[in-house]
């Protein structure tokens, strides 16, 4: 064979050596635009506002099965996706927007509901929170507060008392929700018996991981001091003043809540929420009280059995706990249609005129 | 990831740099052959093409551009790439710069083999710094070291919430490192073609048994089936076809062979369903020593009497893997991460178990009349 110039192939080669560090930054890549708005919180008349109670709750660490599944007929999804975008049924509304916030995906799940009992808790040994969710037909959950990796705290799962308050100065900013559904939130009380004492006979569950976020429609970042001392032993330990996954609990009004999810900067380039920041959404959000929960790779949004944020870097973490909500009304039961028609045509019982409150569609 | 420099719209990350170390070494050892040194710029061209076409095709929505899919393909510096993708753009560079240069295509692949491991190593070990190729979380206190676990989350305040995984990323690397030996140790005794084929193959079946270990949402297709696993089995199909086309073993072997690949893959990929604990995985357990059994049979039919040992150590191992998972009650609640961790142990084990098969069933055809590929 001919022997050609080496440098037929010598200079290309060196020249795509010389591109290749620019060519392949990287394995991961966001591109999405700024979305600046936020989404308009709207709230929603249920058809069905005073449904049955589903009491009792079950027990904390009993995976007693949801009374009802959801209705198949009430999710709305992504056409391109198949994600979840909204689900409705008589008493519970689910609406999940995203938005590109400081260059993070933020997730915000608007939830409303007929009954506090819909509202729900489950502590397991450590598994999957998908798995989990799914299995005890959640239409929305998110993990918790992982009690179970500190010794501090009170902790109240579904009326029971799990870890009973000491008079001690509390560590972390706790949040109750009654059994009306109301959140309160008591900064790291100085004597943490006394200061659940007031609430004892109403409380449903409790949540030690904080900080608080929202109080009474105040945002706490105002205060620093009390926002950082959260940092000691506590998940936000992480670091307050780090980017990362976030999730925060919000109450709107009377049993009508918020979630916020964000990512981190493993799954958008440069992205991820510091407390602080957490805090301010909320507050712009229009939160009553908004309480940040566990994050990091422990962030876990799921609906309808999906996880709905990225796994960030590491894939789903198991967890300990999970808050969860439900429906208060059975399904309708699909019937088959008749594959032959009826003989007779059986006579239409005349039946009382009832009325019946509009609904207002939002 | 934080580049290292920015230039306008390109950035230099760790990871590039890292790429660039691969492309360098796989350039020094394809640069051995004089005949090959030609093919080498369409060969990379090809690789950087392809390995990011693949990707924009497959990438999922959530992470497309708001331009969308062309805008993408376009924006190479914007990143985003693949194994098979890369390969494929390699090989198909290779042909057309082979056909110019008129040098044989499967020498030049035979020759570009080893290159291509260095870069798979380089890569893989980049990974370190993107995040990506995390297995799953280890709470056992004695895999917490490197190579074995890396700590993804280190909390300064609490080491309750440091969180340790399997180093997955790494042991593709070496994976990548111990195949480049093979190819390096056998590279003068080589027929033409077979050093292409023992890289397909080797790559192939253990991507398929790493790449499954891996915990991040890389290119998932099929629920938990990634790209990189569907991609390795079409490359083993067609080796084997290749092989088996070429050589004609005879119908009784073909069929062997054939029963191997099929059963051993769909075992695997249904395997899938098994670590999940799905309420109907009993008979997926069958899946697998049916594969080890085609396997026996197999050698059987090849070797005869001579591999009557082997075939009935292929045979036990997977049944005694399986029998060992199958009668253990792993309820979800009350496993230790001791616990948990034998019970991948051992679905990992059975999975390699089978892919060994699928790698026997390849080198018995290649070695099957001894004879070139071209």
């Amino acid at each position: 064979m001919k022997s050609k110039s080496p440098l037929l192939w010598l200079i290309p080669l060196i020249l795509l050596l010389l591109l290749v560090p620019f060519l392949v930054p990287s394995a991961l890549t966001y591109a999405g635009a700024e979305e600046a708005d936020l989404p308009v919180y709207s709230p929603v008349e249920l058809d069905n506002p005073h449904p049955e109670p589903l009491l009792p709750l079950p027990g904390a660490k009993t995976p007693n099965p949801t009374p009802y599944k959801a209705n198949p007929e009430g999710f709305v999804r992504d056409e391109k996706t198949g994600a979840v975008k909204e689900y409705r049924d008589g008493t519970i509304y689910v609406k999940i927007e995203s938005r590109i916030i400081n260059n993070t995906k933020v997730l915000f799940t608007w939830i409303q509901i007929a009954d506090p009992s819909q509202l729900r808790t489950f502590v397991t040994g450590e598994t999957n929170p998908v798995r989990l969710a799914d299995k005890i037909d959640a239409i929305v959950a998110i993990n918790g507060d992982w009690y179970s990796g500190r010794p501090e705290g009170t902790v109240y799962r579904n009326a029971v008392l799990m870890r009973p308050p000491k008079s001690v100065q509390a560590r972390y900013d706790q949040l109750i929700i009654d059994d009306e559904g109301n959140f309160h939130i008591l900064r790291r009380p100085e004597n943490d018996a006394e200061a659940f004492a007031p609430y004892e006979c109403f409380i449903m569950h409790s949540f030690i991981f904080g900080p608080g976020l929202v109080i009474d429609g105040k945002l706490m970042t105002d205060d620093t001091e009390t926002f950082e001392k959260n940092r000691y032993g506590s998940g936000a330990g992480m670091g307050l003043d780090k980017k990362a996954q976030r999730q925060a609990i919000c109450q709107m009004g009377s049993l009508s809540y918020l979630i916020i999810t964000t990512e981190g900067p493993n799954e958008s380039k440069g992205g991820g929420f510091t407390a602080t920041e957490l805090a301010e959404l909320a507050y712009n959000m229009g939160a009553v009280n908004a309480y940040n929960l566990d994050g990091g790779n422990s962030t876990c949004l799921v609906v309808d059995g999906v996880k709905m944020n990225r796994f960030g870097k590491g894939g789903v973490r198991n967890a300990t706990d999970l808050i969860y909500f439900i429906t208060a009304e059975e399904p309708p039961v699909v019937t088959e249609a008749p594959t032959e028609a009826p003989t007779e045509i059986p006579a239409v019982p005349a039946t009382p005129e009832t009325e019946t409150e509009g609904s207002i569609q939002p | 990831m934080t580049p290292l420099w920015t230039i306008g719209p390109l950035n230099v990350t760790p990871y590039s740099l890292m790429i660039l170390l691969g492309a360098l070494a796989g350039a020094a050892l394809s640069l051995r052959k004089k005949a090959i040194r030609p093919l080498l710029p369409a060969v990379i061209l090809g690789t950087l093409v392809f390995g990011h076409l693949i990707w924009v095709l497959f990438c999922p929505y959530d992470l497309e551009a708001a331009e969308g899919k062309g805008y993408m393909i376009l924006h190479i510096w914007e990143g985003g790439y693949t194994l098979y993708g890369a390969l494929l753009g390699g090989a198909l560079g290779a042909l057309a710069a082979a056909k110019v240069s008129r040098v044989r295509w499967l020498d030049a692949l035979d020759a570009l083999a080893p290159g291509a491991c260095a870069v798979i190593f380089f890569a893989r070990l980049g990974e370190y710094f993107t995040g990506e190729g995390i297995g799953r979380e280890t709470e056992v206190a004695w895999t917490h070291f490197f190579p074995v676990s890396v700590c993804t989350y280190h909390d300064e305040f609490d080491p309750l919430y440091d969180e340790w995984r399997y180093a997955v990323w790494f042991w593709e690397a070496l994976a990548a490192l111990i195949l480049l030996f093979i190819l390096l140790k056998r590279e003068k005794k080589a027929l033409p073609g077979h050093q292409a084929a023992v890289f397909l193959t080797v790559l192939g079946t253990t991507q398929i048994l790493l790449e499954q270990m891996r915990r991040d949402n890389y290119l998932r297709l099929i629920v938990f089936v990634r790209l990189n696993q569907l991609a390795a089995l079409a490359t083993l199909i067609i080796v084997l076809a290749v092989l088996l086309v070429k050589n004609r073993p005879g119908a009784l072997k073909v069929v062997c062979s054939l029963a191997v690949l099929v059963l051993a893959s769909l075992a695997d990929m249904a395997s899938e369903f098994v670590f999940d604990k799905y309420e109907y995985a009993p008979w997926m357990y069958l899946g697998m020593p049916l594969a080890a059994a085609a396997c026996a049979v197999m050698l059987f039919v090849w070797k005869k009497k001579k591999a009557l040992l082997p075939a009935l150590l292929i045979c036990g191992a997977t049944a005694a893997l399986l029998i060992g998972y199958a009668s253990r009650n792993w309820e979800e609640f009350e496993l230790t991460p001791a616990e948990d961790m034998i019970r991948y142990g051992i679905l990992y084990a059975t999975m390699a178990v089978d892919l060994l098969c699928i790698g026997l069933t390849i080198r018995l055809n290649l070695k099957a009349g001894e004879q070139p590929l071209r």
